[in-house]
């Protein structure tokens, strides 16, 4: 009986512990099956990642499908184009041709858009350039706000401003200016985009001409160029446009007034000294040193309205400029006699200025500085209008006291640069030799923190940073040099944008994107949802230069060749997978002129025209017309064919241009 | 952190010392002896930050890393082109000539911007600023 017992309780305490496995598997089961956040965590693990780090993965990760909140236009430096690039993935999502041909959007090889590209008014020097230095693009604005419809950017070498249509992203119209070679800040819009405003840079003497640098101070002038923007056209207007004429003192950034500071314009300068370089041999001091031996140079206010009723009023001469083109210019002794421009100094060669989104506050960074210069528009219009000005420069423009404009001088850092705005009263400058992004209070004039960046800081975008109405959120760092980010690629390394959190207390860092694409110099960041781009053109046979239906659209079955003399005409067709025609008997020495109409009306059904031997390759959009001319003057068989790939077909889409040779 | 935080203040109170406004200079004698002085606190400034910089390892740092290498070195060389345009600028107002002087003071400082510009990098790349 106790043996029984004994043998029972053993019995009993093996099935408690097997009992206790089953129970302890179960709930050990649980706990160690995968979560639905463990493979991330271990991946996070696996590559070291601290949590900020995984934050800052998650805050700009867009799954397939998913769009960007913000665009931002960015400046594409050297390469002449522009950067469209999605906030807050950072992905980039197109290149817009403005300055320099661009084979795979056809751009530069079009018949209609090597027109664009030559200028609408350009002297034959400037119509041939395949480069430029872009530099600074404005969002056309609307009361102060971005409203999507129309980009603009400059050429620093070359003194010309582009317009880009937004509706297809782009660029329909070049204009040259007449006065000079170069700019710099360009483009910046008034607040209805009644003007795109285009300061010089390097002083030459007036519309092309010659004066040796003896003659600097004679002769040697800048210029603030104002050209009239038609919104329904599209199209600047230079016969509706002005300039206003300024001393040889390398003017540099502007930002148009809004709200309590509309009609004006505020300009820096940094060659006060009138520096003029180091001639081999000579004595004279290099150009940093010349143009920077004063402590202040001066800020140029320019009142734009009081300067277009004056040139209404026939108050402006007319020049003739570089390639006998024309521009009216409110003279200097004029300008500074109205009061159209007036000075204040600012310290220390200057190098940005910004307008608070109320207007109010003008904020200037002296590059050799150590502050942001917040001058009041107040108390500039105060000065002018009861004539307080403490004297006035060698040609005659009224000075307005440093102390009877500036508000405040915040102390950011060592090289401030240019500021954007946030929601919230503060302000952002980027600071360039110490390297950090300095986050101050507009009104409190009180620096609350820096973020160092990677390298050298130039420009800084924010969401609707320059409008009346910024969002906050996002600040982007346009960063010059970028030393160690990223993988070596030889000598010459990419810049750095470095996005940037503000919506929080403090501002992080969250990602790093190389921009292995020239230096782009400016950046603007708007809302995704103001842009309203077609994703094909409205109706097939469409004219993108002119935006209407074209006169030489063709509809498919009614494909042709005409000959009219030595010109052969071809309407052609392309649809997946064939051009119509898809042979072209010419002569040898014909002019052929071809449209060609993609019939398509899906998205994305883009078709390429590439032509063997005559350098052309057009992108041709669903329903545009694309456009090309050349003479046949080799002959011999020439294969064309669709470059774009579109169909399983792709490689049949093709054809042959036959040259006949000449009869002898 | 706390050194971090020297380095900079102490960086950006002698810049704020240096450029009280004062208006436009003529090249005269209180304009070269001004900008003289400017670089010589500058230079002094300068080699002070390159010296909490070293303290911090930044040579031994710089062996390892050739991105902060570069920097480094480049901020050196900035440093002795400037302390070499510096001893010009100090002989050109010695011998009253102000115009040069000016110019060459101003150069010497232009120098030490660049040095600064290069020494924060490598400080930044190495992680000491």
């Amino acid at each position: 009986m106790v043996k029984i017992k004994k043998v029972s309780k053993v019995l009993g305490g093996i099935g408690l512990f097997i009992a206790g496995l089953f129970i302890g598997s179960l709930i050990l089961g649980n706990i160690t099956a995968q979560g639905p956040y463990d493979r991330a965590l271990e991946i996070a693990k696996a590559r070291q990642l601290n949590p900020d780090a995984v934050e800052n993965a998650l805050k700009t990760y867009h799954p397939t499908g998913v769009l960007d909140e913000y665009i931002m236009f960015s400046s594409g430096g050297h390469s002449g184009q522009v950067i469209v690039i999605g906030i807050p993935s950072m992905r980039i999502l197109k290149y817009i041709a403005v300055f320099t041909p661009e084979p795979w959007q056809g751009y530069g090889f079009d018949a209609e858009n090597k027109k664009v590209l030559q200028g609408t008014n350009c002297d034959p020097l400037r119509a041939k350039l395949t480069w430029a230095d872009t530099h600074h693009p404005a969002i056309s604005e609307t009361n102060g706000d971005y409203d999507g419809q129309f980009l603009f950017i400059g050429d620093k070498a070359n003194a010309r401003i582009a317009v880009i249509d937004l509706r297809d992203f782009e660029t329909k119209q070049i204009v040259c200016n007449p006065l000079g070679y170069s700019n710099h800040g360009a483009a910046f819009v008034t607040p209805n985009s009644e003007y795109i405003i285009e300061p010089s840079q390097y002083a030459v003497p007036q519309g092309g001409a010659y004066a040796p640098l003896s003659e600097y101070e004679k002769k040697y002038r800048g210029f603030i160029t104002f050209w009239y923007f038609d919104r329904k056209a599209g199209r600047i207007i230079p016969e509706k446009s002005f300039a206003v004429e300024a001393p040889p003192y390398w003017q540099d950034l502007c930002d148009a007034g809004k709200l309590e500071s509309y009609g004006f314009a505020f300009c820096n300068s940094f060659n006060s000294e009138m520096a003029t370089g180091k001639p081999l041999g000579s004595p004279n001091p290099l150009f940093e040193v010349g143009a920077s031996q004063n402590d202040m140079d001066y800020l140029h206010i320019v009142n734009w309205k009081k300067a277009e009723e004056i040139v209404a009023k026939g108050g402006a001469k007319e020049v003739v400029g570089i390639g006998g083109f024309k521009i009216k210019v409110i003279p200097l002794d004029v300008a500074a006699k109205e009061r159209i421009l007036v000075f204040t100094p600012e310290p220390k060669s200057p190098h940005g200025v910004d307008v608070s989104p109320d207007g109010k506050w003008i904020v200037v960074g002296g590059k050799l500085d150590t502050h942001a210069t917040v001058y009041s528009i107040q108390k500039i219009k105060d000065a002018i209008e009861k004539g307080k000005f403490e004297g006035k420069d060698k040609f005659g423009v009224p000075i307005i006291a440093f102390k009877d404009s500036v508000e405040a001088q915040v102390p950011i850092g060592l090289g401030p640069l240019h500021t954007v705005f946030d929601n919230k009263g503060f302000a952002y400058t980027s600071v360039f030799i110490e390297s950090v992004v300095a986050k101050w209070k507009v009104g409190e004039w009180k620096l609350y923190e820096k973020l160092p960046v990677h390298y050298n800081i130039g420009h800084i975008a924010a969401a609707e940073g320059d409008t009346v109405s910024p969002d906050g959120k996002w600040v982007v760092a346009l960063n010059k040099w970028a030393i160690d980010r990223f993988s070596p690629v030889g000598p010459l390394h990419p810049q750095n944008f470095q996005l940037i959190d503000i919506s929080g207390d403090k501002m992080k860092l969250v990602y790093d994107m190389p921009i292995p694409l020239g230096e782009p110099h400016y950046a603007q960041i708007i809302k995704a949802d103001k842009l309203k781009p077609w994703t094909v053109y409205p109706e097939v046979g469409w004219d993108p230069i002119k935006q209407a239906k074209s006169p030489y659209a063709t509809a498919l079955g009614k494909e042709r060749i005409e000959r009219k003399g030595k010109t052969v005409y071809v309407y052609a067709t392309a649809i997946r997978s064939h051009f119509t025609p898809e042979i072209i008997e010419v002569e040898e020495g014909d002019k052929v002129v071809m449209y060609i109409t993609n019939v398509e009306r899906a998205r994305d059904a883009t078709h390429g025209f590439a032509l063997g031997g005559y350098n052309i390759n057009l992108s041709i959009e669903p329903g545009e017309v694309g456009f090309v001319e050349f003479v046949a003057d080799k002959p011999g068989v020439f294969p064309f064919y669709c470059s774009e790939f579109c169909s399983a077909l792709h490689l049949e889409m093709a054809g042959y241009l036959i040259v006949k040779p000449k009869k002898k | 952190m706390v050194g971090r935080l020297a380095i900079r203040t102490s960086f950006a109170f002698c810049f704020l010392l240096l450029f009280h406004i004062s208006g436009v200079f003529a090249q005269t004698r209180e304009d070269a002896e001004k900008w003289l002085k400017t670089a010589k606190d500058t230079l002094a400034l300068v080699e002070k930050t390159a010296g909490e910089l070293v303290q911090g390892g930044i040579e031994n740092i710089a062996q390892k890393d050739p991105a902060v290498k570069g920097e480094w070195e480049s901020a050196k060389g900035w440093l002795s082109l400037a302390k070499e345009e510096l001893k010009k600028a100090e002989d050109l107002c010695a011998k009253g000539k102000w115009a040069e002087c000016s110019h060459s003071a101003n150069w010497a400082w232009q120098l030490l911007v660049k040095c600064a510009t290069q020494a924060f990098n490598a400080g930044r790349a190495a992680g000491l600023k």
